[in-house]
């Protein structure tokens, strides 16, 4: 893989309409999206991932920055003159045209032979499992049909990169959860590059090599998924992914390569030092189930068991810390079976190893 | 009937509606039994017959003006619907400042008095040097057809998922492309419907057409109103009949074209 193969999105914005009406959707977005990757974009609502697609695809210009597909600028490229496609959320189906001709659109725009077209789109009936509805019309098909045809009608092109704008978010959980294993397969065997728009985090999770997390117009954070939730750089990373306990904390002394962290009264939590480690106010964030539950006495944040959850395989702990130093839920596996080994208002110590704490600068 | 609208619950609906479709349709019930009266006087019935028809389609003048009607009324249905048609394209294209005057300015002709785009339209004609004939007549219809045909185009696309275009470009097409197999097919019901009805308002114009036909160029209503002014035929009957029966026969196509594939 060259340097340039790829989406480059180099200091994009984009802002929609003027004086009090003025949205900046995008501020200065920058971002790699390597070749053959499937790459997701998440964030909540509104924060600019649509925006961000639709300018790869062409349907919105930039008001600053470039777009380079192996390393040559398409930003000023017409949609129709991108080698990239798009599966759109509402699926925009031509609903005048069958399954077969709705295929074989892109393939005729491109003027490609009548026989050739043919067997691309008899190919693509059977990579997205629709044989046999090809005479159909899209409104005499299912939710899940309709959105096999959307993905067959974009791959049949090959193109370099293929757009997802929430493709599932319209289908029911089961089938979406077939879709996500479906989509995986789909862009393993074509080996073209997916980018994905979801603000579901799980999906984004078990889907994903890499993903960035928007929020605001904004880049956070790109990395894989592990990455994503091990090490959340930011707050609302951190908060957003998964489920997390959030400390605030100040700074005390450096400890070796660790550094004591003061929560409140005398509660304090060795981390893993960082290369430069935040100092001042900052916020501790820990999984829940990378802490552990001992017996009150042994070192750790000292506490009182406030709720238990049984929820099958794991049981939830809620323990209200001493010296007001807040709330912290630890997920604890119940390998010995149903029989926790707390009750309700025990004293316990929360047990964190300095490496399950990352550091966040506030 | 009385099953399904609540609306025939309510006491005193059933005579109101029957006086109401009595007070629209009765005159023209009674016009269409005259049109069949076998006596001259058009006013007094004695028996049954269909003569009169055969007598207006034998006059040459009605014959005259009835080609003219049709020849008017297809060539500004034409040029009123293709330019209704980029007016809707363009109108729904993206927003842009003025976008509402701009509506509002093209349903206009709909709220104007007739009168009064009659004598301008009159004027305007007098005033560039323009020969009063079938030229003006076209000319003047073309203009009060467009916001009729406009309408039903409008709503058509206002219907349409914004993305189906943009799909289209996505799938390689270009403006045109995208123009001739994806959003043409899925707006022409909606164009029909507006060329039909703009077809049937340019047929059925008497005021602005008596102002700017020129001696030649007599439409049918025009005519009809000729020989009213002599006198209640019962040519003027069937005339009228024969109408109605184009006029229903387009709204009715209209309506059922407009319906399609909704
Ligand atoms: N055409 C437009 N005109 C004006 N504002 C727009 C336009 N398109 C998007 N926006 C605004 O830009 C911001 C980002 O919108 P965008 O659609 O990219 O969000 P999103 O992350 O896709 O959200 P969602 O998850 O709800 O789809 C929003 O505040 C939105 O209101
Ligand atoms: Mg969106």
């Amino acid at each position: 893989m060259s340097e340039s193969s790829g989406i480059a999105v180099r200091g994009i914005s984009k802002t929609f309409g003027s004086g009090a009406d003025r949205v900046q959707a995008l501020d200065n977005v920058s971002l790699d999206i390597r070749e053959n990757e499937f790459f997701t974009l998440l964030g909540p609502s509104g924060c600019g991932k649509t925006t961000l697609l639709r300018l790869i695809a062409g349907f919105e210009q930039p008001s600053a920055g470039d777009i380079l597909l192996d390393g040559v600028s398409i930003a000023h490229l017409p949609p129709f003159q991108r080698p990239v496609n798009t599966v759109f959320q509402s699926y925009a189906l031509f609903p005048h045209m069958t399954v077969a001709q709705n295929i074989a659109f892109g393939l005729e725009m491109q003027g490609m032979a009548r026989r050739q077209v043919d067997e691309r789109v008899a190919e693509m009936m059977t990579l997205v499992q629709l044989g046999g509805l090809e005479a159909r019309r899209p409104a005499q098909l299912s939710g899940g049909q309709q959105q096999r045809v959307a993905l067959a009608r974009a791959l049949a092109n090959h193109p370099k990169v293929l757009l997802l704008d929430e493709p599932l978010s319209a289908l029911d959980l089961k089938l979406r959860k077939e879709m996500q294993i479906e989509l995986k397969r789909l862009q393993l065997e074509s080996g073209i590059t997916f980018v994905f728009v979801t603000h579901d985090q799980e999906e984004a999770l078990t889907m994903s090599d890499r993903l960035a997390v928007m929020s605001d117009g904004h880049i956070l954070q790109i990395g894989a998924p592990a990455e994503i939730y091990e090490h959340p750089r930011h707050r609302f990373v951190a908060d957003f992914i998964g489920e997390i306990n959030l400390l605030d904390a100040t700074a005390a002394e450096p400890n070796g390569n660790r550094v004591r962290y003061r929560l409140g009264g005398s509660q304090t939590l060795l981390a893993e030092a960082a290369d430069a480690p935040p100092a001042g106010r900052v916020s501790l964030a820990i999984r829940p189930e990378r802490a552990s539950l001992e017996p009150a006495g042994e070192e750790g944040l000292a506490g009182a068991v406030e709720s238990i959850v049984y929820i099958g395989a794991d049981t939830v702990y809620r323990v209200a810390l001493a010296d007001g130093a807040g709330n912290f839920i630890v997920r604890v596996q119940n390998r010995a079976g149903a029989r926790g080994a707390f009750a309700i208002g025990d004293a316990v110590a929360v047990v964190v190893p300095p490496e399950a704490i990352q550091v966040l600068s506030d | 009937m009385g099953g399904g609208n609540p609306l025939w619950r309510f006491v005193g609906v059933r005579p109101t509606a029957l006086f109401f479709f009595v007070y629209l349709y009765l005159p023209i019930i009674v016009l269409l039994v005259l049109s069949f009266n076998e006596n001259r006087t058009a006013t007094i019935w004695t028996t049954f017959s269909t003569q009169w028809y055969a007598v207006v389609l034998d006059n040459d003048n009605i014959m005259r003006a009835a080609r003219n009607s049709v020849i008017v009324a297809t060539s500004a249905t034409i040029i009123a619907t293709i330019l209704a048609t980029l007016a809707a394209l363009g109108m729904a294209r993206a927003r842009f400042r003025g976008q509402d005057a701009i509506s509002a300015t093209i349903a206009m002709p709909l709220v104007v008095p007739e009168i009064v785009t009659a004598v301008a339209t009159l004027l305007f004609f007098v005033l560039i040097g323009l020969k009063l004939g079938l030229l003006t007549v076209f000319l003047a219809h073309t203009v009060f057809c467009i916001p009729f045909a406009y309408l039903p185009i409008r709503a058509r696309l206002e219907g349409m998922d914004p993305a189906l275009p943009e799909a289209a470009a996505d799938l390689y097409a270009n403006e045109w492309q995208a123009f001739r197999r994806v959003i043409l097919p899925l707006l022409w019901p909606g164009v029909a419907s507006g060329a039909m009805l703009a077809f049937i308002i340019s047929l059925d114009d008497f005021v602005i057409t008596y102002f700017v036909a020129g001696a030649g160029a007599t439409t049918l209503p025009v005519y009809i109103f000729g020989m009213i002014r002599i006198g209640i035929t019962p040519e003027v009957n069937a005339i009228s009949a024969l109408m109605l029966l184009v006029s229903i026969l387009f709204v009715s196509l209209s309506y059922l074209v407009g319906r399609l594939r909704r």
